[in-house]
């Protein structure tokens, strides 16, 4: 069971949250065979994460008398370790930590709780993507009455920038997911290939593998998941939306930055030099690991999960900063990572939000955020650019010090401005793509059926859209 | 399930002495006034139940269905336009003629085996009947969830054991999950769930005709299988039809299997793949409350429609009184 644990990490894989309910209800029934072989192929580590028994075992049982109880719903491993040690340091407020499902599932939840007007939690895991979703419908507090700001200087900015909207604060953030390239070395090597630092480079690269090779190829990208997909469009400078909180929303898969990136990955994909199997699949695992796909478009808690997934390979995987459009600059995307907010159904918002800025912003917390169990990846600064974390290594790695490498990239990224529409962009998202791994439908025709669909649908949900 | 099959039978059996009952002396009628004012007391839980849980998500669904929450502007009275909507989606309409194929497909060949070994079982030619009778209803008791859960790891692309199994027998690469095939993947493991329990009310069925026209049968000379084409199915038809339109009302308000399997493949089940999901995903993945109650509204007069005209159907054909 263990390896599968962490292959996921901390990324937002909302159409995943099935597979995590899934996961929970027949884990019990399926031990040896679907669950099981699931969790070896990777594909529902938000599953295996939600039955960890170190989550499930509800924190804080023991509230002191007296204390301010506070229930927060959350489903990364390793947050039930640092909710004890907030108990133990506090005597006035006592945290009660209950899983409620991975991401999705623990929104829909949310939702229906705030529907009923009744039920929700005072704070809650819930990752950046979908932040704007909640702060539209009001359903997040306010942090900044609760000194939020004081924490600013310490997260990185993409991290900050994300839980702000206006001269509000709507959650704290805890992890990143800045993307690195990230290489099968000894491969690239027997290729003759350097590693791209430019997105023309590594159109060549992937040319040049192919003509030596015909069955493998340099990269792989799964179309079919909106999160990886947007935290390279994010990188490539075509973010395809914009939207600060009020009634106007930007909506532009079709705009001139947009198609450029949907057709140099046309191109890739149309001649049979990128690979583009199901993330977390075991077919995506297997292509790693015998020689088929070169290199991964890594967010920085990809490695640890990778380690556990792969046999043959490890020792052989670097991380290089990711290729750009024009060469001497470096710039990321976000792939992942959580928040805790403060709901503002809460009545004790003042103790809710003490508990949030402790959790993703002092050294107490992230002595065991970023340990061995829960391992997410900082986007709290004194530990981001501390030697201990810098100098970290990994089997997978060998001797690199590779989290430079994603600590960098943590630094160059351009925040992306969430929608308040992820939902349904999540929703009709792999229904869109579907065609394109297997060549029935071209990438800049998906991007031309997202914009007419999030059009349409943010129009009859009354903003006021711009292209 | 099974208690309504055994039920049409001994209700049959018992009708007449009803009948003879209330066309009793007049004398009778007062006891049978106390009678039914006590029948109310026992009536009452039901109807409570049937108000909450039937009466009432009915009435909030057909309200919520008449308004239109917005992102920006709020809820507000829409009257019918989310109907004129749900009308007028071709992806909803879609979903609609795929559950009409599968149930095409899914229920005949269900019950077709179902028949098949229920009749094998019957006649008691069969081995370790018994044995068999409970291996072929384990399925049914394997929920829905797990049993896509396992299939879609048997069928796993590349990977899952019966893929490698075909693959080792001239069928290397296909996939179970792609476009083309994904409903007749469906159809595989929601054959498999079902036939068992299908089986087990027409083995029941079976079972419950008089042994003497059997035996009548036998003596003039009938062979095995006019025995069982000729006179025990056609005497457990009324359970056959029973079943041919519960199967269907399944059929259309699949859910379920394609729910699971697009966890795990995204892109072979779109969010309006049957109507069921249409609705889901309308209300819970976009927030469309209206629409999706306006939906689910449609999709169970249609459904209703269906039982309504079963209703009529086998009362014309004398099986209900």
């Amino acid at each position: 069971m263990r390896s599968r644990l962490d292959v996921r990490g901390r990324g937002g894989a909302s159409r995943r949250s099935v597979a995590a309910r899934v996961g929970a209800l027949s884990v019990g029934a399926l031990a040896l065979t679907g669950a099981a072989a699931y969790g070896t192929a990777g594909a529902s580590p938000a599953a295996s994460k939600s039955l960890r028994p170190a989550v499930s075992k509800a924190s804080g049982t023991s509230c002191k008398k007296g204390a301010v109880k506070l229930t927060m719903w959350g489903w990364a491993a390793g947050y039930n370790l640092a909710v004890d040690e907030f108990n133990k340091t506090h005597s006035d407020v006592c945290v009660v930590l209950e899983n409620d499902g991975a991401t999705t599932a623990e929104y829909t939840k949310i939702q229906d709780a705030e529907k009923a007007g009744s039920g929700a939690p005072d704070v809650a895991e819930i990752e950046y993507f979908v932040l704007p979703s909640f702060e539209i419908t009001h359903t997040l507090a306010n942090l900044v009455p609760y000194g939020v700001n004081a924490y600013r200087k310490n997260e990185v900015a993409v991290a900050w920038s994300q839980v702000s909207q206006g001269s509000g604060v709507y959650a704290m953030p805890v992890d990143v997911g800045p993307l690195a390239f990230y290489y099968n070395s000894t491969m690239l090597a027997k290729y003759g290939i350097s590693v791209p630092k430019t997105w023309a480079q590594y159109a060549t690269d992937a040319a040049t593998l192919k003509k030596d090779d015909p069955g493998a190829y340099l990269g792989t990208l799964d179309w079919a998941d909106s999160q990886p997909v947007l935290a390279m469009m994010q990188q490539y400078g075509a973010f395809p939306f914009k939207w600060n909180g009020g009634s106007k929303l930007t909506i532009s898969f079709t705009g001139k930055s947009e198609t450029a990136f949907a057709n140099f990955w046309q191109k890739l994909i149309g001649s049979g030099e990128a690979n583009s199997t199901v993330d977390f699949s075991p077919a995506q695992w297997t292509a790693w690991d015998s020689g088929t796909d070169a290199s991964r478009f890594s967010p920085a808690w990809g490695p640890v999960g990778m380690q556990l997934s792969i046999k043959n390979t490890i020792g052989s995987w670097r991380a290089a900063p990711m290729p750009t459009t024009s060469s001497g600059t470096v710039q990321s995307g976000n792939w992942g990572g959580s928040t805790i907010a403060v709901l503002a159904s809460s009545k004790h918002p003042k103790q809710a939000a003490e508990f949030a800025e402790w959790f993703g912003g002092t050294a107490a917390s992230w002595k065991i955020l970023s340990g061995p169990i829960a391992g997410a990846y900082p986007g709290y600064k004194p530990v981001l650019d501390s030697n201990s974390f810098l100098s970290t290594t990994l089997p997978i790695s060998k001797s690199q010090h590779f989290q430079g490498v994603f600590a960098q990239a943590a630094k160059h990224m351009v925040s992306p401005e969430w929608p308040p529409i992820m939902n349904y962009v999540n929703t009709i998202w792999p229904t869109a793509f579907a065609g394109v791994a297997n060549g029935s439908e071209s990438l800049p025709a998906a991007f031309k059926t997202m914009q007419n669909d999030l059009v349409k649908y943010a129009k009859a949900q009354g903003f006021n859209v711009s292209l | 399930m099974i208690g309504t099959s055994v039920g049409v039978g001994s209700l049959r059996s018992a009708a007449p002495a009803t009948r003879a009952a209330t066309s009793g002396p007049i004398g009778r009628r007062a006891r049978r006034d106390r009678r039914e004012r006590h029948g109310r007391w026992f009536v009452a839980p039901f109807l409570v139940v049937l108000t909450l849980f039937m009466f009432v998500p009915l009435g909030y669904a057909l309200y919520t269905s008449l308004f239109t929450t917005k992102l920006i502007g709020g809820t507000s009275f829409s009257g019918l336009a989310n109907y004129r909507q749900v009308l007028a989606s071709s992806d909803f309409w879609a979903g609609v003629r795929r559950v009409a194929l599968f149930a095409v497909i899914q229920v005949p060949v269900t019950i077709g085996l179902a028949a098949f070994f229920a009749a094998i079982f019957d006649l008691g030619v069969a081995k370790f009947g018994r044995f068999f009778r409970l291996v072929f209803f384990i399925p049914f008791a394997v929920p829905a969830v797990v049993a896509a859960l396992m299939w879609s790891f048997l069928l796993l692309p590349q990977f899952g054991p019966y893929t490698r199994l075909a693959g080792a027998v001239g069928f290397a690469g296909t996939n179970y999950f792609s476009s083309k095939l994904i409903l007749a993947t469906i159809i595989l493991i929601v054959v498999w769930e079902w036939t068992g329990y299908n089986m087990t009310i027409l083995y029941t069925a079976l079972k419950a005709v008089p042994r003497e026209v059997v035996e009548a049968a036998v003596i003039d000379g009938a062979s095995f299988s006019r025995v069982i084409l000729r006179v025990k199915l056609p005497m457990v038809s009324p359970a056959i039809v029973m079943l041919l339109f519960l199967n269907l009302v399944g059929a259309l308000q699949l859910f379920t299997e394609p729910s699971i399997l697009s966890a795990f493949q995204p892109q072979a089940v779109s969010f309006a793949f049957t109507p069921t999901l249409y609705v889901y995903n309308t209300a819970i993945g976009s927030n469309e409350y209206g629409l999706g109650a306006a939906a689910a509204v449609v999709l169970g007069l249609v459904i209703g429609l269906i039982s309504v005209g079963s209703l009529l159907w086998r009362r014309r054909r004398g099986e209900l009184a």
